[in-house]
């Protein structure tokens, strides 16, 4: 009687363990996900009626002129993020590296607390700050060049995009820092110091010794940050939710991301069928992209600057 | 080629550490000298400042009459050679040895000779197109080495080059730098804490402690005439013995009378300076190979101590035998054909004119 129990312990003990993560990730992940596999090829009409339509949602969503401008727009985010965000984060956590200073700790602090706002907020707070005229961004502008106290940032489609990129970097640009910073303090010192013997300056000192060493986690950041972009939605919905045009999305669909327009057939127009391919298409999108980014950053050998 | 001079050379960190003190000497042209000592001494730091890795707080270096205090390291002149090699991972051999003589701006043409020189030289032809991570211990040394000759700098610096290669590999390495020493003979300075590398590779040692130099001398002086108690027990294995006492002079003889009460008597060409000593307190050293049952023969003054064997260590050509009187343990090397059974007591024979003794207040050697 006591081995038997014994030997179910052994058995069931683990499962047991296992089983609030196994429960949720079937609630929340393989169920949605196997729905969403089938709900594509269906037509929708609310929750109970559906007809098969196979590949006719996909066609939709391809053929579709609103899809084309979510693409776009967000690709100019995600291009954005990589060569102009990740840079910045880049420079300011060599700029923190190269001191021991006692205020380094409360500088990565301030530079990383926006992101713990959260997008929502962000969104929110930077609809206020891009305000013509009152705003403080357009302040700040009129301040340093005498130009951009009139412009509507979240009005004009021109200027949505960049406005929104400004907001994200805002965020994430400490974000991102954090990871090259800690990349950073792993560098081993006697290589610095080698290099600086051996008669590098500081551009070749970064090319030759400490990118390499820190490649790894460029090519992880860039990956992450990439997929972030492709999921953008509630940054450029809560910044547009005041503007004019259609409520969230901005003018002339200026500030539409993937996921937003995923968000406005499916639960706006309420044609999930549709949804769920747009979901699969953007799934297919990212990890291309990703496969892609992962290939080259491998097989790109570092050669020294000279 | 070249000479360095430190001159009152400190080094200091915030919170009033003083790493380094006082550092006076004159480094020759051609010289392999040695900075000894235990971890913290400043050893590093005194070397990491002649590379200008590190700022110089106190004093002056110089290399060749022209004072680098504020030569950024690049361009004095230098090479260095790090404990854990400091390879560029994602270069091959050929590349780490190329990187400072591209930088340089050295024609395509020299630079190719040089470092097959240099690799023929050390062995290393073989491996150029590597990557360090397939190369082993042994290899990425001698590639560290070579990345520093084919830039025929005036000054070499190692910093405890040796610290992670297996015993065998180091024994081998030990012999190699000093071969080549010799072939190249340019001036080297060498950072380790290991005394055997120091004495068997010096031409002259600077034996630190405590951010401070504690003697400065060849290899033979320093372990024959160590001017303090640091030196005395640092160089030297298995380390020198110390026994506290006090002088007691009778009549004609002078003897060094032990805490646990064993008298030794003091060798005649050393009892003048001791006369007027009586009755002080002093620390007597003798090393492990001066106390053993084979220096009856060749010593003039022989004492005798008696102890309990405590430990022996059979090392081949010779053993080690730990023993302990009443207050003190020491330590005593013998021929290793002789068998000593733990626990039992035996009678050792002293050579008193090999005897080091120490002011019990300053350490300092009585000379």
């Amino acid at each position: 009687m006591e081995k038997w129990k014994e030997r179910l312990n052994k058995r069931t003990g683990p499962w047991l363990f296992l089983s609030p993560y196994l429960v949720l990730t079937l609630i929340f992940f393989i169920y949605p996900f196997i729905y969403a596999i089938i709900l594509a090829f269906y037509q929708t009409n609310g929750p109970k009626s559906w007809s098969f339509v196979g590949l006719e949602n996909f066609a939709f969503v391809l053929a579709d002129g609103d899809f084309h401008i979510a693409v776009w727009n967000t690709t100019i985010f995600a291009l954005a993020s990589i060569l102009v965000q990740l840079p910045l984060s880049l420079g300011m956590a060599l700029l923190l590296n190269s001191k021991k200073d006692r205020l380094k700790g409360v500088f990565r602090l301030i530079l990383f607390s926006p992101y713990l706002v959260g997008q929502i907020f962000v969104g929110i707070i930077f609809s206020v700050i891009f305000m013509p005229r009152y705003g403080m961004f357009n302040r700040f502008l009129q301040e340093v060049t005498g130009w951009g106290l009139e412009k509507r940032w979240l009005e004009n489609p021109n200027l949505v995009m960049p406005a929104l990129i400004i907001a994200a970097m805002w965020m994430y640009v400490g974000f991102n820092m954090i990871y090259f910073l800690a990349a950073l303090q792993n560098v081993d010192q006697n290589l610095e110091e080698a290099a600086l013997i051996d008669g590098a300056n500081p551009w070749q000192l970064f090319w030759a010794v400490t990118f390499p060493a820190i490649k790894p986690v460029v090519l992880f950041v860039v990956v992450m940050s990439t997929i972030g972009s492709y999921q953008l939605f509630e940054l450029p919905y809560a910044l547009l939710q005041n503007a004019a045009g259609v409520a969230g999305y901005g003018p002339k669909d200026s500030g539409l991301t993937i996921v937003g327009y995923l968000y406005r057939t499916a639960f706006e127009a309420g044609d999930l069928g549709t949804g769920a391919a747009i979901g699969w298409l953007l799934a297919i999108i990212i990890f291309t992209i990703s496969f892609v980014q992962m290939k080259i950053g491998r097989g790109l050998e570092t050669e020294s600057v000279l | 080629m070249a000479t360095v001079t430190l001159v009152d050379v400190g080094k200091n960190y915030p919170g009033d550490i003083k790493a380094v003190e006082d550092f006076n000497l004159v480094i020759e042209d051609g010289e392999f000298i040695v900075l000894v000592g235990p971890s913290g001494c400043g050893k590093s730091t005194t070397l990491r400042m002649i590379a200008g890795l590190e700022d110089i707080t106190e004093g002056e270096i110089s290399i060749d009459d022209r004072i680098v205090n504020r030569v950024s390291p690049k361009d004095r002149d230098i090479a260095m050679v790090f404990q854990n090699y400091a390879l560029y991972p994602h270069m091959s051999v050929r590349e780490n040895m190329a990187f400072s003589l591209k930088l340089r701006k050295y024609p395509k043409t020299e630079i190719e000779a040089r470092i097959n020189d240099v690799a023929q030289m050390l062995g290393l032809t073989d491996l150029l197109h590597r990557k360090p991570r397939a190369l082993s211990g042994g290899q990425r040394q001698r590639v560290a080495v070579g990345r520093a000759i084919v830039r025929q700098p005036s000054v070499f610096l190692f910093d405890e080059p040796l610290s992670n290669l297996d015993a065998k590999l180091r024994v081998q390495m030990r012999v190699e730098l000093s071969q080549l020493h010799n072939e190249i003979n340019t001036t080297m300075i060498y950072v380790t804490h290991d005394q055997v590398e120091a004495m068997t590779m010096g031409d002259r040692i600077v034996v630190m402690n405590e951010g401070l130099i504690q003697q400065v001398a060849d290899p033979i002086t320093l372990y024959d005439r160590p001017v303090n108690k640091f030196v005395a027990s640092f160089i030297g294995t298995p380390p020198m013995n110390f026994f506290d006492g006090h002088i007691l002079a009778q009549n004609s003889s002078i003897a060094f009378l032990s805490e646990d009460g064993m008298q030794l008597q003091i060798a005649e060409q050393q009892t003048k300076k001791f006369r007027q000593l009586d009755k002080q307190k002093v620390v007597l050293g003798i090393r492990p190979e001066h106390i053993g049952s084979a220096i009856a023969e060749n010593s003039e003054t022989v004492g005798r101590i008696s102890a309990v064997v405590d430990v022996v260590e059979p090392m081949g050509a010779e053993t080690y035998v730990y023993l302990k009187s009443e207050t003190t343990s020491f330590v005593s090397r013998v021929d290793s054909h002789k068998k000593y059974m733990v626990g039992e007591k035996i009678e050792l024979a002293v050579a008193m004119d090999r005897a080091h003794f120490f002011d019990v207040n300053t350490d300092k050697a009585i000379l």
